[in-house]
């Protein structure tokens, strides 16, 4: 035979495997993986190494046959509470359970969009279009709430009364009024050059006002006293900055409003494929 | 709640500056500048605007060249430079704001005579608007700063140093420069005066009004009223505290710089009696006078060379007779001393980075505890405080990090000891008795610079203070505003925030406030640390200044916070009731401090309250203000002359910083102190009718 018709038959082989891997469900291969199966729902050997793995970095003596019959058993049990959870439609019902689910699930979405390289072309054409962006804050109005340490319980409880508050639009000075802690020094209530508001806000947090936009309200930022709601109220743009100056930045901000797109056309082939009845 | 209740401050920003920057305009900054005084060459004003911008980043400046050694091109260029440092395509920017000024340099050779250095600044930059001309100080400064100065250069250095010729040439063109403008004719009207001659004013109150007859009215600011390197002993703010010396001009003063502090006030005296008749004043545990120690020094030499016990002491006592009537410039007496042979004699002990030879009657808690009774309504000094550096290099701010000594404070630094010697000459020979000159003979020598003590003085430098003040805008006008409120307060280097204010009301009165109350003041202070600084500049600096700029201006430090702040350890209360009687003590009518409250362990700035119990009671006005103390943090030259002790805290040798070759370059000489933010103060009186 000829090299074409070895490469040939070469291509058509491969080809067929992947049409099989494809077409052919690889259930089989994955229950001959497992060690149990729960409900239908499989523990791979793979899983029930890594909890081993997991328990002998927290024990002084080898692993037993009678550990590793526990650990097997533990899986079992947490497999089954899963269950159960998804039965009783926990993701529904318990805030933290959905809230980590959708966090995960914003995680994973953002990660699939990643870009890996962009162009200087790319983000020469994306500077031009948002030069005043880049041009930066020359003065900003800024107000803060501060939420001293305390518990952790009732740190949470205050972080989310703030933020279903702040969500739900009401008033900042309000919000600051009945739920913030006194910190010294206050933020002058006027447009301040950054360099001044510098004297008042740590340098960590200048950084995330300089991204950003009037109206904006963030999430609370951990500082090291306390955690920090900042609302920027207004700025005045500073003078235009040349592309290699701020082409880090430019970088940074491309690929955040990249990761929003994705998130955002993820969500509309979730409404689109989903039945989403108005009922009032 | 009362927290909550005291938020009120949200319609003022705190900005920051320094009123007291000198370019090599000024004949000392030139000749520091010079190769034989390790000088790094001219500092022009654009080195000032540049330095306030990226280095210190600070909010505004003021430029306060000595006027005695101005000229009117020089003036000329001053308002244009300070001009071209505001405008930017046109439009004044806010990102640093400039004010012109000058400095009235007043030095008078005895205390009736001596008024101290005042800085002249105005608010606009308009040419109406400012001095036709700097007005210098008649008498001592005109003669040192402008007709005496090549005292300050033997002639033979531009020789020996023939690679600096040039600039030894440029300091001669200097020199003839100022000298060569005629004086302004007198008896005649500062306004109608022609620009192209040298006016000068004696008195405090001959400057303001001849600033009036410009229709101007500029701040006066005293400075550096207790140096005692060029204040004759004795001197105090009586005085000045007189209608036609015009107190209520001087609404500010400068409580520190990088010359010292001269916020204390000490019950001790450098030279006691009168001026036909001093008396060199008995040491005691907290003083060592000078007059004293160079009968010391004179009996020491004495004893070594074998004389007896008896005439020693006498000599010793003939050297403080001779010292105590010259009054300043009394080591010129003492053949062949130098600077360690003083000890700790001359110094306040335990001041904060006091000035050197401080000199307590013109200190400012002296000057607010007076009263003149002479008027049918007491007079008082009513000053709201700030800091400065008084830099010589053009460069304002220098207090942010404890880098550079030989950048950012005013040391000298001498290559060699073949330069320290032809500086500051050592006579060899060292004679066990005293020169017998009077205080006129020394007058007449020619001496300037070196009856000041220079080199002793040296290890008393520091990279100074900030003006900071607090700005309903971040503009001229608000900066203004704020010091004519006296809404400001002074820090001693660190960029920390200050509020101070009497609450008995439902107003709050700020710093700076005169009241009148019926009830017992009550008083809430705030104070925040500056930030802990990161190595290096910022990213900013490096969009305005290429980094060999930025190594030669700023030593490659900047200000450069990170995000944490250090802490304020406590607050201090100082209370003074001024005289209500000519009878009354001054010492007793300072509390220093009143009250010393602590702060709680934390980094987010301290807050405290308090009452005056006794102010109804005690029915007398009293003056109020805060001193906010953070932790200690390395300072160059926190501790002037590092002295060995004996166990009964007497100095047995001292071990200063010097500029020149003696001490490593890399040395800074830096001592942790605690640095601190002084409040102006509220004045407060209570209302008659209660």
């Amino acid at each position: 035979m000829n090299n074409r018709l070895i490469l040939f038959f070469g291509v058509l082989l491969g080809l067929f495997f992947l049409l099989y891997s494809v077409i052919i469900p690889n259930d089989k291969i994955e229950i001959s993986d497992a060690v149990v199966s729960v409900n239908g729902h499989p523990i791979y050997q793979a899983d029930w190494d890594l909890a081993l793995q997991a328990l002998s970095m927290n024990k002084r003596n080898e692993i037993t046959e009678e550990d590793k019959s526990l650990v097997l058993e533990r899986l079992i049990d947490e497999q089954l509470l899963l269950q159960r959870g998804l039965e009783i439609d926990l993701p529904q019902t318990e805030g933290m359970v959905r809230k980590s689910i959708v966090n995960s699930m914003i995680d994973k979405i953002v990660a699939e969009g990643t870009l890996f390289t962009v162009s200087d072309d790319v983000l020469i054409e994306f500077y031009q279009d948002n030069k005043d962006f880049f041009s930066g804050h020359s003065e900003v109005h800024i107000k803060k709430i501060f939420l001293e340490y305390k518990s952790q319980s009732e740190d949470e409880e205050k972080l989310d009364t703030i933020r279903e508050l702040l969500i739900d639009g009401e008033d900042f000075d309000f919000v600051e009024a009945e739920y913030g802690d006194y910190i010294l020094p206050e933020i002058p209530n006027m447009l301040l050059p950054i360099k001044k508001l510098k004297d008042y806000v740590e340098p960590d947090l200048v950084d995330i006002i300089l991204n950003m936009t009037p109206g904006q309200i963030t999430s609370e930022i951990e500082t090291q006293n306390g955690y920090v709601f900042l609302y920027m109220l207004s700025s005045i743009r500073g003078e235009e900055r040349d592309f290699q100056s701020v082409k880090n930045e430019v970088l940074s901000e491309y690929e955040r409003r990249n990761d929003e797109l994705s998130l955002k056309n993820y969500i509309e082939w979730l409404r689109n494929k989903s039945e989403i009845i108005y009922v009032q | 709640m009362l927290q909550k209740k005291m938020r009120s401050y949200g319609g003022k920003q705190i900005l920051f500056g320094d009123f007291h920057v000198h370019t090599t305009f000024s004949t000392d900054a030139f000749w520091w500048s010079l190769p034989i005084l390790g000088g790094e060459g001219v500092h022009p004003m654009a080195d000032a605007c540049d330095y306030a911008r990226y280095c210190s980043s600070i909010d505004f400046w003021a430029i306060t060249d000595h006027a005695e050694a101005s000229t009117p091109r020089k003036w000329q260029e001053t308002k244009d430079s300070i001009r071209q440092c505001s405008f930017k395509n046109g439009s004044e920017t806010n990102d640093v704001i400039p004010f012109v000024g000058f400095e009235w340099t007043q030095v008078g050779p005895t205390p009736e005579e001596h008024y101290g250095h005042k800085n002249v600044i105005f608010k606009d930059l308009e040419e109406s608007k400012l001095s036709k001309r700097p007005i210098g100080a008649g008498g001592t400064a005109t003669n040192a700063l402008r007709n005496n100065t090549e005292s300050l250069i033997p002639p033979i250095v531009g020789v020996l140093d023939i690679l600096n010729f040039q600039d030894y040439s440029d300091f001669n063109y200097f020199i003839n420069e100022v000298r060569d403008i005629p004086l302004c004719p007198k008896n005649q009207s500062s306004e109608d005066l022609s620009s192209d001659c040298y006016e000068f004013a004696d008195t405090p109150g001959e400057l303001i009004r001849k600033l009036e007859e410009q229709n101007l009215d500029p701040l006066i600011i005293p400075h550096g009223s207790t140096w005692g390197f060029y204040t004759p002993p004795s001197s105090s703010w009586d005085k000045q505290l007189v209608p036609e010396m015009r107190p209520e001009k001087m609404k500010i003063i400068e409580i520190m710089s990088g010359h010292g502090n001269a916020e204390e006030y000490r019950s001790y005296e450098q030279i006691i009696g009168s001026l036909n008749n001093p008396v060199c004043p008995k040491p005691t545990s907290e003083f060592l006078p000078s007059c004293w120690r160079a009968g010391q020094i004179i009996e020491e030499r004495c004893l070594r060379e074998g004389l007896s016990k008896a005439e020693c002491e006498e000599r010793a006592k003939k050297t403080r007779e001779f010292t105590a009537n010259i009054g300043l410039g009394g080591h010129t007496l003492i053949t062949g001393e130098t600077p360690d042979d003083w000890l700790d004699s001359g110094q306040c002990k335990d001041c904060f980075l006091p000035a050197f030879n401080h000199n307590p009657l013109t200190s400012v808690q002296y000057g607010l505890a007076i009263t003149n009774f002479s008027s049918e309504k007491p007079i008082n000094f009513k000053w709201g405080f700030i800091s400065a550096s008084d830099n010589h290099r053009s460069r304002p701010g220098t207090g942010y990090k404890p880098v550079d000594r030989l950048k950012n404070t005013e040391m000298i630094k001498i290559r060699s000891k073949f330069w320290k010697d032809r500086t500051f000459p050592i006579s060899k020979k060292k004679p066990a008795s005293v020169l017998e000159l009077s205080r006129e003979d020394i007058l007449n020598s020619g001496l300037s610079f070196q009856l000041t003590e220079l080199e002793r003085q040296q290890s008393f430098w520091t990279q100074g203070g900030l003006a900071a003040v607090h700005s309903e805008s971040r503009s001229r006008d608000g900066i203004w505003d704020a010091l004519d409120r006296k809404e400001v307060y002074a820090t001693s280097g660190p960029r920390m925030l200050l509020w101070f204010d009497e609450v008995s009301s439902n107003t709050l009165k700020p710093m700076g406030s005169e009241i009148i109350i019926s009830e017992n003041p009550i008083f809430v202070v705030k104070a925040v640390g500056s930030f802990k600084q990161l190595p290096g500049c910022p990213e900013f600096t490096f969009e305005g200044m290429s980094g060999d700029r930025v190594e030669k201006l700023c030593a490659g430090e900047c200000y450069n916070p990170s995000s944490e702040r250090h802490k304020v350890i406590r607050i201090e209360i100082i209370k003074i009731t001024p005289q209500v009687n000519t009878t009354e003590n001054v010492s007793e009518l300072i509390m220093d401090p009143w009250l010393s409250l602590p702060c709680e362990n934390n980094t987010n700035g301290c807050e405290v309250k308090f009452e005056d119990k006794d102010f109804i009671k005690d029915n007398r006005p009293a003056v109020y203000y805060a001193r906010a103390i953070q932790e200690a943090t390395e300072t160059i030259n926190g501790d002037a002359l590092k002295c060995t002790y004996d166990d009964q805290g007497n100095c047995l040798e001292v071990n200063p910083c010097y500029g020149d070759f003696r001490i490593d370059e890399n040395d800074q000489c830096l001592t942790k102190v605690e640095h601190r933010a002084w409040s102006s103060p509220i004045f407060i009186s209570k209302a008659q009718n209660e």
